[in-house]
């Protein structure tokens, strides 16, 4: 991983290496407290989740009642002496006549502690908001500042107040040494806060302080400065802290809530240095989707723009770099990307190049020198005769033969023996090696796979290119309860389009009769606004009373998601204003600006489509065209998911890279489905089924992703393969979801964080949402008994999908056989809600439009359990295997269990 | 004793008596001027309209007018408004605008410690001490501010007891429909729009009068009340003529609730009067398919005509509405034509109809994109052809749909129609996809290389490198 530190060239680079990572010592199995300091403004939820002792500012906007739930405790930080100017304890303070000094901070005063009423202050004002706010305690701050034997006694005084007041409540002071002797009948612990440059007497001193706190009976508490980059003697501080008894915890000076250890977070990601519109880049439309499956987060770096003198965005740590094909630099760039080489070399971080920045043959020179290659990195010109030279096999990613391919290739070879030449060609005699891995990282060049589909699998080689990352679960989003995931979409276009079917009813009308009312599948229409009220052009006003009614009547059934198709259909954005969306007369002079399109039409659907209890899902945005940060960020403000659609483009025949399923970080965040037409006839009903079969035939690679459109309905021929492609869907064993669900899922998974509590042993937090885990299943199997939120797995191909509550935070803990007779899921064909889950027992519920297949393993061969689904028994016998399969309805409470085994008769 | 008693008492008299006389002067204070300008600041804040002559009406009150009105300055809005609406306040006999002027001040006030349900009851009991005009600007203001307010339960029973004010405007019912609306309550919005259109729809605009009733239409679908809208709005057509202003709005209305309640037939012989109005329904199909000019809303009702005769009528008629409604450009319901003509064995003369509706620019593609699912649309391709062997166009619509018959064989059909017409770009990419989608780029390049270069398009281009390095 990759943060900012100092680089040669005046490049900042901070290094965090994950095998480093990955060789720390997990001390002590025995469970620790995990303490977390995070005096940011706004701490993040779910980072809290993983820790059980949580130090915020006593005014931090955080829903503690998430943590409390988890079992956590928070603990407000209290400065005892300086209070803001306007707060509610300097205006009691100056009505109980408290001289208020100045304070060290503008706009702060110091309360004198030595005036009997301050006692009062703190008791009544300070400590009892940080309780009536939920808090388990308080840290009583500013210790540090006594200069007077007459304010030591008042804080000597207070604390049994304190303790007499809020005796449920934990006090713990932040410093206060010399106080530790005489209050330590009512404390709960000390927090030892190191110093900022600290040297190493220093830290001696914290060491013995800890160590006192120890032999006086408190818990001490201390929080070490470390620096991203610098976390290699971490493990060995904290182990050295716990030895003395105190709870360590590390982060960066700031006390921002950086977690730098002991508990250790996975952390995938990949920088992408482009040129141009990220979604435009090689990297966005090749291996986006592969480098996603496998738990990544991409991030896009346009290296070229003037404002981006860094190679990377600060406090981002990052475990490999790809050269983007699309990058181009000037020539100050290009030698500084040339230096940039050597310190990733020498970091470990793998670097992926899919196109070749050097113009200049030094710069080349120097990179060929650090990267080990030869050859001089230029374009063979006029490729002759050419042959393929080698290729790995198992890599390709279609089958039948491969052709060798000539644009872009580049005079470049690997030199290292233990290079792993994936794809070389032969060219009027000189060797060129198009993909291939060495110690450094890799090369990638095969600029026709946008178009023409990729020659080799980017997956397996990605998986190759970033072996030497730790294993660790990733959230998985391709499956959920132990199934493949089935999103269906309708897209608002052709929404009033007459069809062909008796009557001549619009296309709405038809999709509504013979495809969403008649297949009963969770999915997702979207609407326009503007269809419905006839002022889409070439569309009737007086249409709109009809259409509305059908807009209605959809939104209506329970197993439909209401989205927004937005008003006018813009087809780009520039910043927050729609570009090419238009009306017709009708609409008069409704403004096309972002409001009207995004907020306007979601309240008018919301409003006039829906009924009283339901609400929009989803803004899905208009078929290839892309919505700005502004825009996205703007729907997701207005509380609902975005979805973008786009276009297949690969050719036909050629099997695609993975497609990207997301998009942006953080308020950006956006779910893509990828659409492939309809229209064109039968082949396309079978290529969708055959590259449906192909990404979920071993591995899940994605989810069944059903995008379709009214058009769609408005031809009986392509209404038939809809009919056709429903069916397909319907026969496969998937879980149905709609589109907002699957988005959440999405957004849940690229929030999702995980620490590594020991080998085999993670905890990880979200919202929720996402609810699978996967790992390899070489990794073992979830050890049931000591997990926590965990409820089964299945596994899959190579992998193991693990099925959890859905709780803000799960533990999991892997074994290497399955416990022998406890009762786990395997798969159920709709989400389940778990409301009890034990060994011999399971209670859940489903809800769902359609009977929903349950499967569960787990108990010895021949078990008889009993089924209880709304009441109703029903007794299965486990099979060879302890598994037994049942079918309840749509909407049921399931009651499971493990009968006794029959005592059997003694022989005599 | 007595008379020196009498002689002090009369001394003391005189004393008093002079020095009541010598006291000096009452100081007579100005408070004329402070309670006009608290008046002032108060009245300020009528609507801007009214301000100047009730500003300019104060200055010539009288004084003890003057101070009773400063004393009802200083009650609590809701006694002020007590005062103003249910009391005999002597301040205000006699009083001329002033009533009004202090209820126009009062509405224009901050609403704090005002109960605006207990407010409109009070102007409601006001009985004749305000005109309606007063009382509906009250209502409306009341109404208004609970909303902002977010009490809508409070402004729909003011704006209700407003609606029922003679002199009610059409926007304070549209307002309570809104209201009801947000609330859910569309039983509340039906009633009023219809009580609305039945004691004062007669003298309303046609604005109002069309607004009011596609409300109401709404309102009536919306309570699965179809039919009874069907039956208003049968009524009312039987009341106007297809020329009349309102007729095609209130057809579209009754077209709308007959086609939810699955009653198509009754508004189609209204259909058929309108249609008859235009002069293109006297052409046959075969001439209305030359006629360039053809009447958009004859197009549009036509469109509507067909989609109800298409299931409600027998078949012959259907076909009859079909063939007219291609016949005016709609491309749409060539489809039916096809299958309604197979069904009511009526095909020879669709196909007539259809050989010429192949030569019209706005059906011909559609037409061409039937033949490959339509044995119909085929035959009639495939005929034309017959009659004009040369034709390319028909060729293509014939491979077209031989090809999507038989997906296997789509190259080879391809091939065929490509030594007869060797220049035809579209045929060679319809050849190239197919042999793309056989996973045979080889032989998709081949094509490529034999189209003559001038003809390629850039996407042409881009494709043939690409495939050139695949």
């Amino acid at each position: 991983m990759i943060p900012h530190r100092t680089a040669p060239l005046g490049l900042w680079f901070r290094i965090l290496s994950v095998t480093s990572a990955m060789a720390l010592s997990f001390a002590t199995a025995a469970p620790q407290i995990r303490l977390l300091v995070d005096l940011s403004e706004r701490p993040e939820s779910l980072g809290l989740s993983a820790f059980d002792l949580c130090i915020l500012r006593v005014d931090a906007k955080v829903d503690l009642e998430a943590a409390h739930a988890l079992g956590n405790k928070c603990l407000a930080r209290v400065p005892l002496f300086e209070v803001a100017a306007d707060s509610p304890a300097a205006v009691l303070a100056q009505k109980l006549g408290v001289p208020l000094l100045e304070g060290s901070t503008r706009g702060y005063f110091r309360l004198d502690a030595t005036h009997p009423r301050w006692a009062h202050v703190v008791v009544h004002e300070l400590v009892e908001s940080a309780a009536e706010r939920g808090f388990n305690g308080v840290v009583l701050a500013g210790l540090e500042t006594i200069s007077q034997d007459a304010e030591r006694a008042a804080v000597l005084a207070v604390l049994p107040l304190l303790k007499a007041a809020y005796p449920d409540k934990q006090v713990l002071l932040e410093g206060g040494y010399s106080l530790l002797h005489e209050a330590r009948r009512y404390l709960d612990g000390i927090l030892f806060i190191e110093e900022k440059d600290a040297e190493k007497d220093d830290l001696a001193r914290e060491e013995r302080k800890v160590r006192e706190a120890t032999r006086q009976g408190v818990q001490p508490y201390f929080v070490g400065f470390s620096q991203p980059g610098h976390t290699d003697d971490v493990t060995a501080r904290a182990t050295r802290i716990r030895e003395l008894g105190g709870v360590p915890f590390f982060t960066t000076p700031e006390l921002g809530g950086v977690n730098l250890g002991p508990l250790q977070e996975t952390v995938r990601r990949v920088l992408v240095l482009h040129s141009g519109a990220a979604q435009e880049s090689y990297t966005a439309r090749v291996l986006h989707g592969s480098l996603e499956w496998l738990g990544y987060q991409i991030v896009y770096h346009d290296a070229s723009l003037e404002t981006s003198a860094a190679w990377l965005p600060e406090h981002v740590s990052i475990n490999a770099v790809i050269l983007d094909e699309s990058l181009c630099l000037n020539a100050e760039r290009q030698s500084s990307l040339a230096s940039l080489m050597n310190g990733l070399k020498h970091e470990n971080v793998p670097v992926l190049i899919t196109g070749q920045p050097w113009e200049s043959a030094a710069d080349w020179t120097q990179v060929s020198k650090i990267l080990d290659l030869k050859g001089s990195g230029k374009s063979v010109a006029k490729a002759g005769e050419t042959v393929l030279h080698q290729v790995e096999s198992a890599l390709l990613m279609n089958r039948g033969g491969i052709s060798p391919r000539t644009k872009g290739l580049r005079d470049v070879r690997a030199a290292s023996d233990s290079s792993q030449i994936l794809l070389a060609a032969r060219t009027a005699g000189t060797v060129c090696h198009q993909i291939f891995l060495s110690s450094w990282g890799g090369f990638w060049l095969d600029p026709l796979a946008v178009e023409a589909g990729p020659q080799l699998d980017p997956l397996p080689f990605l998986e190759r290119f970033l072996a030497t990352q730790s294993v660790a679960p990733i959230v998985d989003t391709t499956s959920l309860d132990g199934q493949r995931l089935l999103i269906t979409h309708i897209a608002a276009d052709g929404f009033a389009e007459t069809s062909d079917q008796p009557g001549l009813p619009v296309a709405a009308e038809v999709m509504l009769e013979k495809v969403i009312d008649r297949y009963s599948l969770p999915m997702t229409v979207a609407v326009c606004e503007g269809d419905v009220r006839g002022w889409t052009p070439g569309l009737d006003a007086r249409q709109a009373m009809r259409l509305q009614q059908v807009a209605r009547s959809i939104f209506a059934l329970p197993s439909v998601e209401a989205a927004s198709g937005g008003l006018s259909r813009p087809t780009s954005w520039q910043g927050d204003k729609p570009v090419g969306g238009t009306l017709n007369p009708s609409a008069g002079k409704t403004p096309l600006i972002l409001e009207r399109e995004v907020a306007g039409s979601l309240a008018f659907l919301h409003h006039q489509m829906l009924n009283p209890e339901r609400a929009m899902g989803l803004m899905s945005w208009p078929q290839d065209s892309f919505p700005s940060k502004e825009a996205v960020t703007f729907s997701r403000d207005m509380g609902v998911e975005n979805l973008i659609l786009q276009t297949q483009t690969t050719l036909a025949g050629r099997s695609p890279a993975l497609f990207p399923r997301s998009w942006g970080i953080g308020a950006q965040f956006s779910t893509l489905m990828t659409r492939s037409p309809l229209t064109q006839g039968t082949p396309e009903v079978e290529a969708f089924i055959s590259e449906a079969q192909r990404t979920g035939q071993n591995r899940w690679l994605s989810p069944v992703q059903l995008s379709l459109s009214f058009q769609d309905a408005a031809r009986s021929s392509s209404l038939r393969q809809i009919e056709r492609l429903l069916d397909w869907c319907a026969s496969q064993p998937l879980q149905a979801v709609t589109a907002g669900h699957y988005a959440r899922i999405m957004r849940d998974a690229a929030r999702s964080r995980i620490f590594q509590t020991g080998p085999g042993r993670w905890i990880i937090v979200n919202e929720g949402f996402a609810r699978t885990l996967r790992l390899p299943a070489a990794s073992g199997v979830p050890d049931l008994t000591r997990c926590t939120g965990v409820v089964g797995f299945v596994r899959q191909g190579d992998q193991i999908y693990i099925h959890t509550l859905g709780l803000r935070r799960t533990e999991l803990v892997m074994r290497t056989e399955p416990e022998p007779d406890y009762l786990r899921l395997a798969s159920s064909s709709a989400s389940v809600r778990y409301l009890e889950a034990g060994s011999r027992r399971a209670l859940l519920q489903v809800a769902h439009t359609r009977p929903v297949e349950f499967a569960f393993e787990g108990m010895k061969p021949g078990t008889m359990c009993q089924m209880l689904a709304n009441g109703l028994p029903e007794y299965h016998m486990a099979d060879t295997r302890g598994r037994i399969e049942f079918i309840v309805p749509g909407q049921s409470t399931v009651q499971l269990r493990i009968l006794p085994e029959t005592p059997k008769a003694a022989m005599r | 004793m007595f008379k020196f008693l009498l002689l002090s008492l009369l001394y003391i008299a005189l004393a008093a008596a002079w020095a009541w006389r010598l006291r000096p002067a009452p100081v007579v204070e100005d408070l004329r001027t402070p309670r006009i300008e608290r008046l002032t600041t108060y009245l300020i804040k009528v609507p801007r309209e009214t301000a100047q002559p009730i500003l300019m009406s104060i200055a010539f009150l009288a004084d003890d007018r003057l101070a009773q009105a400063d004393h009802w300055l200083g009650l609590s809005p809701m006694q002020q408004l007590r005062e103003l609406t249910v009391r005999d306040s002597p301040m205000l006999h006699n009083s001329g605008s002033l009533r009004d002027a202090l209820l126009l001040g009062w509405l224009g006030q901050d609403d704090k410690g005002i109960s605006h349900a207990e407010a409109h009851l009070m102007i409601a009991a006001s009985g004749d001490r305000f005109d309606d005009i007063m009382r509906l600007y009250a209502y409306e203001t009341l109404a208004t501010r609970a909303r902002s307010q977010n009490d809508l339960e409070t402004a729909m029973d003011i704006l209700e007891r407003a609606i029922d004010t003679p002199g009610a405007k059409w926007h304070l019912t549209r307002t309570y429909i809104q209201i009801a609306r947000e609330r859910n309550q569309p039983s509340a919005a039906l009633t009023s729009v219809s009580e609305w259109l039945k004691t004062k729809g007669k003298n309303a605009t046609a604005d109002e009068l069309e607004e009011a009733r596609e409300l109401q239409t709404h309102y009536l679908l919306r309570l699965h009340r179809s039919e009874e809208a069907l039956s208003i709005h049968l009524d009312h057509l039987s009341h106007t003529q297809p020329q009349d202003p309102g007729f095609q709005t209130t057809l579209n209305h009754a077209l709308m609730s007959a086609r939810t309640c699955g009653q198509p037939t009754q508004v189609l012989p209204w259909i058929e009067k309108l249609l008859s109005t235009y002069p293109e329904h006297k052409l046959p199909p075969d001439k209305l398919l030359t006629h360039t000019e053809t009447n958009p809303e004859y197009s549009h009702w036509l469109r509507e005509y067909a989609a109800l005769a298409d299931g409600a009528l027998p078949q012959h008629s259907a076909l009859d509405a079909c063939l007219r409604l291609v016949a005016s450009g709609e491309p749409s319901a060539l489809a039916r034509i096809c299958t309604l003509a197979e069904e009511s064995k009526r095909s020879t003369q669709a196909i007539e109809f259809l050989s010429k509706a192949l030569a019209h620019p706005a059906l011909s593609p559609t037409l061409h994109t039937l033949a490959q699912s339509t044995p119909l649309a085929r035959r009639v391709v495939t005929e034309a052809l017959h009659q004009e062997p040369k034709k390319r166009d028909l060729h293509f619509s014939a491979t077209l749909a031989e090809a999507a018959a038989k997906p296997g064989s789509a190259s080879s059909l391809w091939q065929a129609y490509l030594k007869r017409f060797p220049s035809d770009t579209a045929a060679a990419r319809r050849l190239i996809l197919s042999h793309l989608a056989a996973r045979q780029p080889d032989r998709a390049l081949r094509v490529f290389e034999d189209l003559d270069p001038k003809l390629l398009t850039e996407a042409d281009r881009r494709q043939r490198d690409l495939l050139n390095q695949l």
